[in-house]
């Protein structure tokens, strides 16, 4: 294989959709700091930094060799653990919240950590995962990071987390038995989780959830117009919905611009986005996230290692989660969690983990052989 | 297929969850369909109705003039200094004591909206309105059994107010605090709280903005009224609307915040004032501050039109003036040389501390060392409860000083220290050394003219009187002053209540508009209607004499007698009198008799009083004037008549004598002949009077009396012009006019004239007559006077009350004398010119 084969089977398409994502991200950030009329600020800037520097270390990334970094998987394993105990210990506090460890979030990077140890792991027990005990070592050791990210809090990423898991062990051949019993157990617990909801004691659910969760999740059933979070959901969608089809146009979102919308750059810029670039912009947005999922699906199609086609498949969940949820929030589908939509919300952190996953899809693609020529 | 769930097939499951994703992606679409396009338009009036606000613009309210287009009221840029609610910062107690500390020192006065007096003991400022007082508990979020004291505390608690401060600077953060707490859910609503400061402490507040968060400067048009106590009965004022105003006019008319016309002119013509209001549209942020602002120029507001009215205001000056004056030399010819009715400084001073013109609030509440700590220790010691109950400390004042431990000195040092009266150091400290005594003092600032102690202040007889004057051929009003008065700038802008409730409260009345609210019997004024009913239905002729025998006993018990004084203890006579005559002198004999002869002429009772009934009633006393302000007809619709009649006596003995005897309230002979001379169930306002007046010197035109001279556009084009309105023709043949006309000539020229004496040397010629009427035995008789002038071509007729008034100083037609000399030797030519430069 020599250099100008490498260049020429670069997924360049997946490379311009992310471009595209993150340049509209930007732009919009610019809206919801209002670099229009404050000047360029802060978060505006440094998100330009983030996505050159995050572009760095795709392209760094994307011509290493996965297969050799995830050899070095209990490592990764063990230095997520290490990072996400230390921000407990020594991280900078928030708003109630430890996140932050020297300027980054350990949150943020544990979602790709837990890909590639997922993913290394389910390669490396091949059919064997179908065996309880196997199985069972594997949730168990991926138990600690969840708990780990929830105790932050971060409620967010931890559910990130599970959908990480949840959807390796799936490309991974777990057997359907396994699925029809957690969906036979996740199903009644779901209902009685909901009829706890509903009770105004909440003994169950007070049992893993703070209170201000269990608030969110009450909001999203009954609206309480004096309620803070169902302030923020109602100028939310309310943003959104007065974009329209066609939006109020860059700059003129009145949401956005009398400061209406909390988080507007950060977990809200999807609000900001629907309102001046309206129905049409939301559905591009969505259409190019769908698009990368897409082109993660067919580069993992494509891969003839099992490895690839795992770390790929949990970048794409990854991803789709991501965005998903982030914009069920903004429309008021889901209660209200802080999640980043990928590429397009502000945050060093979250830039780097996912320009970096995309750098491991690329190496993917570049490094293993394809099954077959299609 | 086995293959396919075996789990071996990576693809399909990597198929799949791409599917799963296409479906979460699909829901999320919907979503966005439903919000953004089937409910768009929906969540685009949602945010503007959080985000847009529609911001009234006012309009600069009319210009009131007077007819020489002086100006009576007028709009003044001022800086006023607002707070903005939405700008306002955490240290907000501290930038306010800053401000508070700043206008003390300039000097500047604070607008204290605050509900409670500033001394003690603490009392509501509603005027006693319930509602008013539960609406602003319920605002400020105070319990409704809390009294003005406990409100209080309450709010220096909740504020967080520092108590170590002095008492003024406190009341003054509590009550800003207040005005901001109210206006908590507007905040883009600005709160006035000054207005009128100085170019210096203006100045002081822009170059420190940043020290004064949330205080901003802005110019804004006050109202000014230039001739203040003159004119405030006509022209009223304006003032915050109410809810009474805001429920009559509907939605939509105006809004809470608005001002309207209170009384007066401003009221009447308040459509005409008001203009039309503008709207702009700002944009309000999450915080409640304004970002943008759009307007269109359809939406600007349009001012006011102008109102130029009938009044010469220089001559409703010297009215007023005059009335003062002549009130000062009664009520100290009642103190030195009177021999009825007759008072002492004593007395002066005992009324006024009943009449609260010596503050007892302002002594509760003086510090020691002072005259009034003097007078306090002395209340305290007599009264412990005088603290909390003012009614005991001003009994206690007074019987302190009949009793004589309080001297009147003291009392004239109080006034100096409650700012009520004022003269140099030197000249207190003489009061003080007792150079000057008390009652010395008393007198010398009463008997001069512009002295600090008015008629008012005494409140003794007589202190209030009405000057109408009219021109007879149009109805134009061209003054109508009421004493005593108030200034209607402390009521407008920054509404001063305490001043107002001290209006409220004086026993003067000095609210009342007593030109047209206050009814008197006119006395020997009216004869002239009995002179020109007899001439007119026959029962005399100009030349007819009748013979004056003192007591009038065909009309019956109790015999009503002329007014000339007996001689030797024999009922004086007038002798042969003709009708001139019997003006001249007054004489009762001669309108008893006449009016007696209309009654046996037909032998009905009541003929005689219906014939002049229909005089009276032709020159307009059962009427209103027509004037476009609040006139005393207006509140008396459910009179059957308004004129000394036999329904009306039928009324007025229903009303106050319900227990009388069935023939007590028939009409008798005796009520028409005392009717013929303006006494029995006569009783009519200065206006009305002046009215008839006017009729009678213009040869029976009788026009509606009117303030109204024309509207003026803001572009300075006449919108409405008055053109005079005969409500009445009166045939009186000019023979008739000119032997009445005669009559009262005679009255200030001829030998026997009545007003011969006072009028000896006016150098203009009147027809004029006086009249006196008796309300109470205990009081001196009201003195009224009525006249037109010039007497060879009447312009103007005059009428004047001076209430309580009779007595040896001649006050009615000593200022009638000021008043005719100013409104005929006025040459107008140059007030013509100003007249027409308020046109384009």
């Amino acid at each position: 294989m020599n250099n100008k084969s490498i260049f020429l089977k670069i997924d360049y398409l997946l490379i311009f959709l992310v471009f595209a994502l993150s340049f509209i991200g930007v732009t919009v950030i610019g809206s919801a700091v209002k670099i229009n009329t404050d000047g360029i600020t802060g978060p505006y800037t440094s998100q330009i930094m983030w996505i050159c520097t995050g572009i760095v270390l795709m392209l760094v990334v994307s011509v290493v060799d996965y297969r050799v970094i995830c050899k070095l998987y209990p490592l990764i394993y063990l230095l997520n653990i290490i990072l996400l105990v230390l921000v407990l210990l020594i991280g900078r506090e928030e708003h109630n919240v430890k996140r932050w460890l020297f300027g980054i979030q350990p949150s943020e990077f544990a979602k790709l950590f837990s890909i590639l140890y997922v993913a290394s792991f389910i390669q490396k027990v091949k059919e064997k995962i179908n065996k309880p005990l196997i199985v069972g070592f594997l949730v168990l050791t991926m138990i600690f990071p969840i708990i780990l990210v929830k105790a932050e809090p971060s409620l967010s990423a931890s559910l990130v987390l599970v959908a990480i898991l949840l959807s390796e062990l799936f490309i991974g051949g777990i057997n359907w038995k396994y699925i029809t019993i957690i969906l036979l157990i996740f199903v009644p617990i779901s209902i009685i989780l909901y009829i706890d909801l509903l009770n105004g004691e909440h003994k169950i659910l007070n049992l893993f959830l703070r209170d201000y969760h269990i608030d969110r999740l009450l909001t999203l059933i009954n609206p309480d117009p004096s309620d803070p979070n169902y302030y923020q959901t109602k100028n939310s969608i309310w943003a959104i919905g007065s974009g329209r089809l066609v939006g109020k146009g860059l700059y003129n979102g009145t949401v956005n611009r009398l400061s209406y919308l909390p988080e507007s750059y950060n977990d809200f810029i999807f609000s900001v986005l629907g309102e001046e670039f309206g129905f049409t912009g939301c559905v591009s947005v969505l259409g190019i996230m769908f698009f990368i999922v897409l082109r993660c699906i067919k580069i993992a199609v494509n891969t003839s290692d099992e490895l690839g086609k795992l770390i790929v498949g949990g970048v794409a969940t990854m991803l789709a989660f991501q965005a998903f949820v982030n914009v069920g929030v903004a429309t008021g589908l889901l209660p209200n969690t802080g999640m980043p939509f990928p590429f397009l919300s502000y945050g060093g952190s979250s830039m780097w983990v996912n320009m970096l996953s995309i750098g491991f899809i690329i190496s993917v693609q570049l490094h293993s052989k394809p099954k077959s020529m299609f | 297929m086995s293959d396919f769930f075996s789990g071996n097939n990576k693809n399909i499951r990597l198929w799949i969850v791409l599917f799963f994703v296409a479906i979460l992606f699909s829901t999320l679409i919907y979503k966005l369909y439903v919000l953004q396009i089937k409910q768009g338009e929906h969540y685009i009036n949602e945010v503007k109705l959080t985000t847009l606000r529609d911001i009234p613009l006012k309009p600069q309210r009319g210009n009131i003039y007077d007819r020489y287009g002086r100006e009576l009221a007028v709009n003044e840029a001022a800086y006023t200094v607002n707070l903005d609610p939405s700008a306002t910062a955490e240290n907000i107690n501290s930038v306010l004591l800053n401000l508070v500390e700043l206008f003390d020192k300039n000097n500047e006065k604070l607008l204290t909206e605050l509900p409670i007096t500033t001394g003690l003991p603490r009392a509501f400022l509603f005027d006693g309105n319930e509602d008013a007082q539960k609406r602003w508990k319920e605002d400020m979020g105070l319990d409704a059994s809390l009294d003005a004291e406990q409100c209080y505390n309450e709010l220096i608690k909740l504020f967080e107010i520092n108590t170590l401060l002095p008492n003024e600077t406190v009341y003054k953060l509590v009550s800003l605090r207040s005005s901001l707490y109210e206006k908590r859910f507007s905040k883009y609503i600005k709160i006035p709280i000054a207005y009128n400061i100085s170019q210096n402490t203006a100045s002081v507040l822009l170059e420190k903005s940043t020290e004064f968060s949330g205080v901003t400067v802005e110019t804004e048009q006050l109202r000014k009224y230039p001739y203040g106590k003159y004119l405030s009965h006509i022209l009223g004022y304006t003032g915050n609307i109410n809810q009474d105003e805001l429920d009559s006019y509907g939605e939509g008319v105006y809004d809470a915040s608005d001002l309207i016309g209170k009384d007066g002119i401003e009221q009447a013509f308040e459509q005409d004032l008001r203009g039309k209001k503008g709207i702009e549209h700002v944009e309000i942020d999450v915080m409640g501050k304004r970002v943008n602002t759009f307007s269109n120029p359809e939406e600007a507001p349009v001012n006011g039109n102008d109102i130029q009215l009938t009044i010469d205001a220089e001559l409703q000056k010297t009215a007023y003036d005059a009335i003062e004056s002549a009130l000062r030399k009664e009520q100290i010819s009642r103190l030195t040389t009177a021999k009825n009715f007759n008072y002492t400084t004593q007395d002066i001073f005992e009324n006024m501390i009943k009449s609260d013109n010596i503050r007892i609030r302002n002594i509760m509440n003086s510090k020691e060392g002072t005259v009034q700590g003097e007078l306090k220790a002395y209340i305290m010691s007599i009264e412990p409860e005088a603290m909390n109950d003012l009614e005991k400390a001003r009994t206690a004042l007074k019987y302190g000083y009949i009793e004589g431990p309080i001297s009147s000195s003291q009392l004239i040092l109080a006034l100096y220290e409650q700012g009520r009266i004022f003269d140099d150091d030197n000249v207190i400290t003489r009061v003080k050394n007792g150079d000057i005594d008390g009652n010395t003092a008393l007198i010398l600032k009463l008997e001069r003219d512009g002295g600090d102690i008015t008629p008012q202040m005494t409140g003794m007889d007589p202190c209030s009187a009405s000057v109408v004057v009219e021109d007879i051929h149009t109805g134009d009003v061209l003054a109508a002053a009421a004493y005593p008065s108030y200034d209607n700038n402390e009521l407008v802008n920054d509404f001063n209540n305490e001043y107002y409730i001290s209006l409220q409260n004086d026993p003067t009345t000095p609210m009342v508009n007593r030109p047209f609210t206050e009814p008197k019997a006119p006395g020997s004024i009216f004869k002239m209607i009995t002179a020109v009913a007899g001439l007119k239905e026959g029962v005399i002729t100009t030349n007819s004499t009748i013979h004056d025998n003192g007591i009038f006993k065909d009309a019956g018990q109790p015999y009503a007698r002329c007014w000339i004084s007996p001689e030797q203890g024999v009922q004086g006579t007038h002798g042969d009198v003709d009708v001139a005559k019997a003006l001249e002198v007054s004489c009762n004999y001669f309108f008893y008799s006449v009016s007696y002869m209309m009654g046996e002429h037909s032998g009905n009772s009541t003929h005689g009083i219906d014939t002049l009934n229909k005089y009276m009633r032709a020159f307009g006393l059962d009427s209103k004037t027509g004037v476009e302000i609040y006139e005393l007809y207006n509140s008396m619709n459910d009179y059957p008549n308004h004129i000394s009649s036999p329904d009306y006596k039928d009324y007025v003995m229903h009303l106050y004598y319900p227990d009388a005897q069935s023939w007590e309230y028939n009409w008798t002979a005796g009520d028409t002949i005392r009717t013929a001379i303006g006494q029995s169930y006569n009783n009519y306002t200065c206006a009305t009077v002046t009215k008839y007046i006017s009729t009678l010197a213009n040869g029976g035109t009788r026009y509606s009396m009117h303030l109204m001279n024309r509207v003026i556009s803001p572009d300075k084009s006449t919108v409405k012009q008055y053109t005079p309105i005969v409500e009445e023709t009166i045939d009186i043949p000019r023979e008739y006019l000119d032997t009445i006309y005669d009559g009262m000539y005679r009255v200030t020229t001829g030998e026997n004239g009545t007003l011969k004496k006072v009028f000896n040397g006016y150098p203009i010629k009147i027809g004029a007559k006086s009249g006196t009427a008796e309300e109470s035995s205990e009081r001196s008789e009201h003195t009224t006077f009525a006249a037109f002038a010039p007497f060879d071509d009447p312009r103007i007729a005059i009428t004047v009350y001076v209430p309580f008034g009779s007595g040896d100083s001649y006050p009615a037609p000593n200022i009638a004398k000021s008043v005719i000399s100013k409104c005929i030797n006025m040459t107008s030519s140059k007030q013509e010119n100003n007249y027409n430069t308020l046109l384009k």
